[in-house]
């Protein structure tokens, strides 16, 4: 407990500095949307494909409205290696390395592309074992149904519904899937498909992005299906400019909920489950450049039937504006 | 070029939705045969059993288990259409013994399909001891060699249970042994049907998995009672529980001693 208190009152410290020096700023710039509170919820299957996976890091918000960058996430786990109650834990790390980039399509529609990289470790009682290589590759499309007409009034919001599909790029291992995380895997070996939604409301420097995912997964061709999935966050932000800067501390909850695996179109008895995070964030924004960092806490979680828990998830971002 | 970038997005899609919608190939499995393991998991009331490791229970007596074998026998599959495969009966007598680190029992030549229902014997059938010493020879020996056997007239120990307990009344450790079996007055010997939280799918070159748990915590504290300590010789130094009413008690609470945990369908080894 005591770590997320050191965590929030961290970024609560900046959040409260970042208010004082609020007159020092010059007015916000002439977009709003430049800070820009998107794509928590792309993260749908990209830290392992799995139950276990990184569905609502809400590392998100970018400086810029359209950009390339590379993130870094880290995912620590600890899961049972074994079905005592007293069977060792196991530490598994999932590290993902993502390309992303959003690009506009018209005015209304934009595109975002996630490619991922993982190297996963886990360190088992008889030996480390370790997996890597390309994740699975998502695409997603979005229409902006609520728009903010006019940067100059002080409370705008903006309203976004978009598609989504995964590719299995990344490799699903049935051999990885035993009666420990069946999580530890590269990709879901599966197409899926995702429905997101993503309100933002800002008022003067302050803002609240809520969003929701749905994620539909397939049977893959081990006749193994991972439990369709929701995604949702909210996260309050404090954007603070001047001409060239950009800094936009930030803090929010976060939570995925999962449905039961299937294999051979039967229910894989305690892979349903649910987490719920506490997550803080600073982004920091120079002239093209934008970096972030971002973590989350589990307040509450229930996973997998209790024999795997999440510790802790941290991200780190470099953004290029285009 | 927008529109060429949204063409590819589109394309992109649909290809996807045509690839996931495509693979439900109906197998036929008539006249094919597959392998299946049986894994016994031996724990004392939910923790994992390590010989040697002391384990508290509800009759208020702490155990440490020094040995846990047992006889298994009987192996009948059912599939989920309530049909069942009985392993041939000359082949269907195992040991599983946490000393010998004996925890697999290796079924082959099952005919291939859903088995959702396992149902083994603890111990040895009547029928089967009546046979005679020559007849079953070789698992003679091999009981023997686990400490499954008393003399053959007195027959096959069915579990061989042994450690040390304290208790409020002797807090000096005391020896104890558990020997289930049969005897002249009463047949001990149950059988134990378990369902499967999800199928063991019997395929040629496969190797479904069937976890099962075995709580030995339940062989003197199950639905009957056992105080050990109330089952010491008239020296007060050992508990010996080999006959009478005990045996009969033990017999019901090993009803409720196991337990499928999980079944594995993947390929590749156990976790």
């Amino acid at each position: 407990m005591n770590k997320y208190l050191l965590i929030i009152a961290l970024f609560s410290a900046q959040f409260v500095f970042s208010n004082q020096a609020r007159k020092k700023t010059i007015d916000p710039p002439i977009n709003f949307w430049n800070i820009n509170y998107k794509y928590p919820f792309l993260e749908d299957c990209d830290a392992c494909g799995c139950s276990a996976n990184g569905g609502s890091m809400g590392f998100s918000s970018m400086i810029a409205q359209n950009f390339v960058g590379l993130r870094y996430m880290y995912q620590s786990y600890k899961s049972r290696e074994g079905v005592f109650n007293n069977s060792p834990w196991i530490d598994e790390n999932f590290n993902t390395l993502q390309a992303w980039g959003r690009i506009p399509v018209s005015e209304r529609i934009e595109v975002t592309a996630l490619v991922p990289y993982h190297f996963n470790k886990r360190e088992k009682t008889t030996g480390n074992e370790t997996i890597k290589g390309i994740g699975d590759i998502t695409v997603m499309g979005f229409y902006t149904i609520i728009r903010p007409k006019n940067d100059s009034i002080p409370l705008r919001h903006k309203l976004q519904v978009g598609i989504g599909i995964k590719a299995p790029t990344g490799t699903y291992n049935s051999e990885n899937n035993g009666s420990v995380n069946p999580s530890f895997q590269l990709g879901t070996g599966s197409w899926d498909y995702t429905v997101a939604g993503e309100y933002i409301i800002k008022h003067k420097n302050l803002g609240f992005n809520t969003m929701v995912n749905y994620i539909y997964k397939t049977k893959n061709n081990k006749s193994y299906k991972f439990g369709n999935q929701v995604n949702y966050g909210g996260t309050l932000f404090y954007s603070l400019m001047s001409k060239n800067f950009a800094v936009v501390p930030q803090i929010g909850i976060a939570g995925e909920l999962y449905q039961s695996n299937e294999e051979f179109g039967e229910e894989v008895p305690l892979t349903e489950g649910d987490i719920f995070f506490g997550k803080a964030g600073l982004e920091l924004g120079y002239d093209k450049f934008s970096i972030g960092i971002n973590a989350m806490l589990p307040i509450s979680q229930n996973l997998t039937g209790g024999r795997v828990e999440a510790n802790y998830r941290f991200g780190v971002n470099l953004n290029y504006s285009l | 070029m927008k529109t060429a970038f949204r063409n590819t997005i589109i394309a992109f899609v649909l290809s996807g939705f045509l690839i996931s919608c495509s693979n439900d190939d109906e197998e036929n499995l008539d006249g094919t045969f597959g392998d299946v393991e049986l894994f016994f998991d031996n724990g004392m009331n939910g923790d994992e059993l390590i010989l040697g490791s002391a384990y508290s229970n509800s009759n208020d007596e702490n155990l440490t288990v020094n040995r846990l074998n047992y006889i298994i026998s009987n192996v009948i599959l059912y599939k989920e259409d309530g049909s069942e495969y009985i392993y041939p009966k000359e082949k269907s007598y195992f040991i599983i013994s946490q000393e010998s680190n004996i925890h697999e029992i290796h079924l082959e030549d099952i005919p291939a399909g859903n088995y959702t229902k396992v149902k083994f014997g603890l111990g040895v059938d009547e029928q089967r001891y009546l046979q005679g010493e020559t007849a079953q020879q070789e698992f003679w020996d091999y009981a023997t060699e686990h400490n499954l056997t008393w003399t053959w007239s007195t027959g096959y120990r069915f579990i061989n249970f042994e450690g040390t307990f304290t208790s409020s009344n002797n807090t000096e450790p005391l020896n104890y042994q558990i020997h289930q079996g049969s005897n002249s007055e009463t047949d001990n010997y149950r059988e134990i049907t378990l369902n499967m939280p999800s199928s063991a799918r019997v395929r040629n070159n496969k190797l479904p998995i069937i976890h099962i748990v075995a709580d030995a915590n339940k062989i003197a504290d199950g639905t009957n009672k056992i105080v050990l300590f109330d089952n010491l010789n008239t020296g007060g130094t050992n508990a010996s529980i080999m006959g009478g009413e005990n045996l009969i008690k033990i017999a019901a609470n090993t009803m409720q001693m196991f337990v499928v945990d999980h079944v594995h369908n993947g390929e590749g080894s156990h976790d």
